[in-house]
């Protein structure tokens, strides 16, 4: 993992990439501070962290999109598939590297901070705090952004993908409420739900036996649920889309708060997509 | 040293691979030849780990590819058709990359990539980078990552694509000089490289092994080793002539004009009637001047294999 970890590491300087992250991350918070603390003389700095967020849609594209889209369109991938290491090492070693230089830029950003302190009182453990939640916010956003990398071979898909699965994520949260809470329909989105992931079985085994054993038992599950506990689905898919809410857990740090709960959706968060992104790019090699 | 079984790869519909076995000993240079598209690459690439298959088995040194992959992947070094570089990185940074990625000892790293860059003469572009690099050189950096950890097991993709003829005959030396202590597989679709490197040959087409022997056999086996073609001067019917007079030819083959104002002649025969075609051209007064026995040459072998899927399918598998 290490050596994977260094090489990319190292690329992300020996490209441009590495630069452009930073300079753009670094440009845009300099710009959200200067205007929300600066100017306007605020001693709130957890509201410029908020609106960083924004910016997180659009440059963790940047850093990710080239981590496995590149390997496999320059045909490196074969060197790393068929050395002795693992592929769980080869996605670890390069979903630290960008964590690395997104740490780094998170880094320098302090700054901002430091230097609003010779002026006045800061509340410095909210602000601690709020940093923590924008770096496991960092580190989900650079989750997803392997993953995306992982489904293409083409870096500007990879980019543009990543870039709408993070504005999807960031919109879950006002989105999901437009959804109905009533039982029936809850109960109909479960069921093609259910049809939906049998076919995401079948996709990945190629065996129409596991695609439909998948669809028959799941059908039946939600027959059985709406039977007997129809008040289960209830709201399912604001809860179902909850998982999702990303950054709606921010709003905890914004303020302060370190809860645990937080930190460990988060990391959860991170290792799911992590291990997806190992299995996709097992599957793909595969068919 | 590599056993493959009854090796299938499908990819979706299309039959890449259908039943391919093989065996290469400890030690043995085997070389694989076939047109684009034969199944060459896949079949090396199943050997080396990068793809599955889809019915089969391939075990290295007793080992399964599937099953002790890490282990496996420890003896191979793996050179694909398009060598794996990074080009922003110089030639030592990689090196030193790949020597991580396949464990080598901390303490054997530097030993190891100065010897393997001595072996395949890049030392002196170790410090640039491999974007700027010709693609001889490339071509040379991937083989030399192949060769970094000291794998027991070479698998060469077309190795000398790209080189210059100077080149080409340093590194066939070099593949020739690593057969005494590797197995080496080498893929290549130029034809005279493989009879001058390789102590044996798989012909493969549209994913059938069409022949496996030793080049010498191969030739043999289809040219009928006792026809003689001589060249004569002047027409061809004083030639003849003569030849009607000798015992046991079968048949006389005009093969045209090779040489202004010389004529070839195919001679075929079921014993060595060397010595008496040269008494009797010499009584004649007609002088001989070529005669050499009428061996196929492996591209002829080549192209008579894979356009009729002809000499013995399963019977020459070894």
């Amino acid at each position: 993992m290490l050596a994977v970890y260094l090489k990319d590491l190292s690329a992300y300087f020996r490209t441009l990439t590495g630069y452009v992250f930073m300079s753009v991350f670094l440009l845009v918070s300099s710009i959200f501070f200067v205007t929300g603390n600066v100017v306007s003389a605020s001693p709130n700095y957890n509201s410029t962290l908020g609106n960083l967020l924004f910016v997180f849609i659009l440059v963790v594209p940047i850093l990710t999109m080239r981590s496995m889209s590149d390997e496999v369109a320059h045909k490196t991938d074969r060197l790393l598939y068929t050395a002795p290491i693992s592929l769980t090492d080869v996605v670890l070693g390069k979903y630290f590297a960008a964590v690395t230089v997104f740490a780094l830029t998170l880094l320098i950003t302090c700054l901002y901070p430091l230097s609003l302190s010779f002026f006045g009182e800061i509340a410095v453990w909210e602000i601690v705090g709020g940093t923590i939640g924008i770096f496991l916010l960092g580190c989900v956003s650079i989750a997803i952004g392997i993953f995306m990398s992982s489904l293409t071979d083409n870096i500007v898909n990879a980019a543009i993908s990543t870039f709408g699965a993070l504005l999807a994520v960031v919109f879950i949260d006002s989105f999901r409420s437009i959804f109905p809470v009533e039982i029936n329909p809850n109960a109909v989105f479960a069921a093609f739900l259910v049809l939906a992931v049998a076919l995401w079985i079948y996709w990945l085994t190629r065996s129409l036996f596991a695609g439909a054993a998948v669809a028959v038992l799941g059908l039946a599950a939600v027959g059985l649920i709406y039977w007997l506990q129809p008040q289960f689905f209830q709201g399912f898919v604001f809860h179902l889309l909850g998982w999702f809410t990303v950054f709606y857990h921010f709003s905890n740090f914004k303020m302060g708060l370190l809860t645990l709960s937080s930190v460990v959706y988060y990391l959860s968060f991170v290792i799911v997509v992590l291990f997806l992104t190992v299995r996709t790019l097992e599957k793909r090699r595969w068919s | 040293m590599i056993e493959v079984v009854d090796v299938t790869k499908r990819y979706g519909q299309h039959l890449a691979l259908d039943r391919v076995s093989f065996k290469v000993d400890k030690g043995e240079i085997l070389g694989f030849l076939g047109p684009n598209g034969a199944g060459k690459s896949t079949t090396m690439n199943i050997i080396a780990g990068y793809l599955p298959l889809t019915e089969g088995t391939v075990t290295v040194d007793g080992l399964d590819v599937l099953d002790d992959a890490a282990e496996v992947r420890r003896k191979i070094g793996y050179l694909p058709e398009v060598p794996p570089l990074y080009g922003d990185m110089t030639v030592d940074e990689y090196y030193r990359f790949v020597s991580r990625i396949k464990f080598v000892p901390r303490n054997e790293r530097k030993s190891n990539i100065d010897e393997v860059m001595e072996r395949v003469q890049i030392t002196n572009v170790r410090k640039r980078l491999i974007r700027n690099l010709s693609k001889g050189y490339r071509q040379r950096v991937g083989l030399g990552a192949a060769m970094i950890g000291n794998p027991e097991v070479l698998i060469l993709d077309e190795p000398t694509v790209g080189l210059d003829p100077k080149q080409i005959i340093e590194i066939r030396n070099l593949i020739k000089e690593l057969g005494k202590t590797h197995t080496v597989i080498l893929s290549s679709h130029i034809l005279p490289e493989v009879s001058a490197v390789c102590e044996r040959i798989v012909i493969i087409n549209q994913g059938r092994i069409v022949a496996s022997d030793t080049p010498e056999n191969l030739s043999a086996r289809l040219g009928g080793g006792k026809d003689l073609v001589i060249r004569v001067p002047g027409q061809a019917q004083p030639a003849l002539d003569i030849l009607a007079g000798i015992t046991d030819i079968t048949d006389v083959e005009v093969s045209g004009e090779r040489e202004p104002d010389t004529v070839d002649l195919i001679i075929k025969s079921e014993r060595d009637i060397r010595r008496d075609v040269f008494s009797a051209f010499a009584r004649a007064e007609l002088p001989i001047l070529t005669m050499k026995p009428n061996d196929l040459t492996l591209e002829e072998i080549f192209i008579q294999v894979t356009s009729q899927e002809g000499i013995g399918n399963a019977s020459s598998l070894s």
